[in-house]
């Protein structure tokens, strides 16, 4: 399988800092300085399991400038795959694992006046790095965060301690809720970041758009996949004659990768474009914040870690 | 810059800035907000006012979206300021009109001196240096720095 550059790390500490999330520090296995990042970077952590390897994307909540290790927090998730169970229950301190240098999809603007941030749960992570970064700036900006609880709510302590004018939270239990109206209040100049769950991220962005926001000053993050709206099975035929069923439940990839079929990925959310495959025939039904809008359009490529097909068959080449 | 205002869709609010002799080019966009009921505010220029627009537009919300003809010799000035305040190049549209000229700074005897906006040399009208138009423009004195002419 594709593997990207990657540094070798171990565990230093693992934290529990709420109920369901777990903070790890990796410290570099060379004892050199890892690579300074910028804020709202993250890296992809390569975790070999019985089952296999799992790659998953985290972003680094550490300080930037800090070079001598990474933070990253992890949640539990309910549906998970194997990767965040892995980290909670079969990390130690001292395991060893590799990790890609640190990427950023989700850096601050160079144009705007002032920075409003926007995260719902774990989707906290990208911002705090940002927020280091622009007080070292001396920029402005605003944090909105919703969490459920206070309990709930991670690095809540932290962000308050070093953010407190700019710092808004929203709990759910004491019935305080985030909503899309705060949009409408941000001065000329601003850029608006959001980071959460699929529905969050949509819910704010086709409400800046809706109020006139230009596309360039709205930011986004996702660490899961998009949801596609149909979702029914298919078949892919690669073009030396195999072909596979898709099954509703499962991307291509997966499919792919079932079948014993070599194809490289790297994040599995339609961003990196590591996966991408030529398409020979078919149409295809694209999911990916990947390809460009004309390269969408050519229909002669696709994302198989998040799109499927809107034709019953896919004829694509994999060499 | 281009010719002709061209009507910018799904914003909150607009906005038109100009003097009471430039409504040439903005009066089709105008006639478009109003047919669509959209909130929009008149602007009125004058070059007296210059920091009461700078307030005016600091002021506003992001959704708006900004519409300017003046003169040339005040348009650079305007676009400078809503650049700084935030207004990005996707929330605004300007436009100029009559003659095209700019300032120019001499930087020996610190004289303000007219040019038209292609020129590169001009000879000090006060000093007499030979002066070469640089790009660097001063938000202090609304214009660009000239610097001796070399050769
Ligand atoms: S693996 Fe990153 S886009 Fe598919
Ligand atoms: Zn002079």
């Amino acid at each position: 399988m594709y593997i990207e550059p990657t540094l070798f790390v171990r565990v230093s500490s693992i934290e529990k800092i709420t109920k369901q999330v777990k903070k790890f520090t990796l410290f570099p296995e060379t004892g050199k300085e890892l690579p300074r990042f910028s804020g709202g970077a993250h890296i992809s952590t390569y975790l070999k399991i019985p089952s296999g390897l799992i790659v998953r994307q985290y972003s680094l909540v550490s300080h930037p400038d800090k070079r001598s290790n990474y933070e990253i927090a992890v949640r539990l998730s309910e549906n998970s795959k194997g990767g965040s169970l892995h980290w909670h229950q079969g990390m130690k301190v001292g395991d060893r694992l590799q990790i890609s240098y640190p990427k950023n999809h989700f850096s601050l603007s160079f144009k705007a006046r002032h920075h409003v941030f926007y995260a719902a749960g774990i989707g906290i992570t990208p911002f705090l790095s940002m927020m280091q970064d622009i007080s070292t700036n001396r920029q402005t900006f605003e944090l909105h965060y919703a969490s459920k609880s206070e309990e709930s709510c991670v690095f809540h302590s932290y962000i308050k301690k070093h953010y407190p004018n700019q710092s808004h939270f929203y709990f759910s239990d004491q019935h305080q809720r985030l909503q899309t109206t705060s949009l409408a209040n941000h001065p000329i100049g601003t850029h608006v970041y959001f980071c959460g769950p699929e529905g969050f991220i949509e819910q704010f962005r086709t409400a800046s758009i809706e109020l006139g926001y230009p596309i360039l000053s709205i930011h986004s993050e996702r660490f899961s996949p998009p949801k596609p709206i149909v979702l029914k099975a298919f078949q892919v035929k690669i073009h030396n004659g195999i072909t596979i069923n898709v099954s509703k439940t499962e991307t291509i990839l997966e499919a792919l990768h079932k079948h014993g079929i070599i194809a490289p990925y790297s994040c599995q959310i339609g961003r990196c474009g590591t996966c991408e495959l030529p398409v020979l025939k078919g149409r295809v039904d694209h999911y990916d914040s990947f390809l460009s809008d004309e390269q969408k359009e050519a229909n002669n490529c696709i994302i198989p870690c998040v799109s499927r097909a809107k034709s019953d068959k896919l004829v694509i080449e994999i060499k | 810059m281009s010719m002709d205002a061209v009507f910018i869709e799904g914003k909150r609010k607009y906005i038109f800035c100009s003097d009471e002799h430039g409504l040439r080019v903005l009066s089709s966009v105008f006639e478009n907000v109003k047919k669509e009921k959209l909130a929009y505010e008149w602007y009125h220029f004058s070059a007296e006012k210059r920091e009461c627009l700078e307030e005016f537009l600091s002021k506003q919300k992001m959704g708006t979206f900004l519409y300017v003809e003046l003169p040339y010799s005040e348009l650079h000035t305007v676009q400078m300021m809503a650049k700084r305040i935030g207004f990005s190049s996707d929330e605004t549209q300007y436009f100029g009109y009559g003659e095209k000229w700019i300032s120019i700074f001499c930087c020996r005897c610190h004289e303000l001196n007219r040019a038209e906006e292609q020129q590169t040399g001009l000879t000090c009208h006060q000093c007499e240096l030979k002066l070469e138009v640089s790009d660097h423009y001063s938000e202090l004195y609304h214009a660009f720095l000239g610097y001796p002419a070399t050769g």
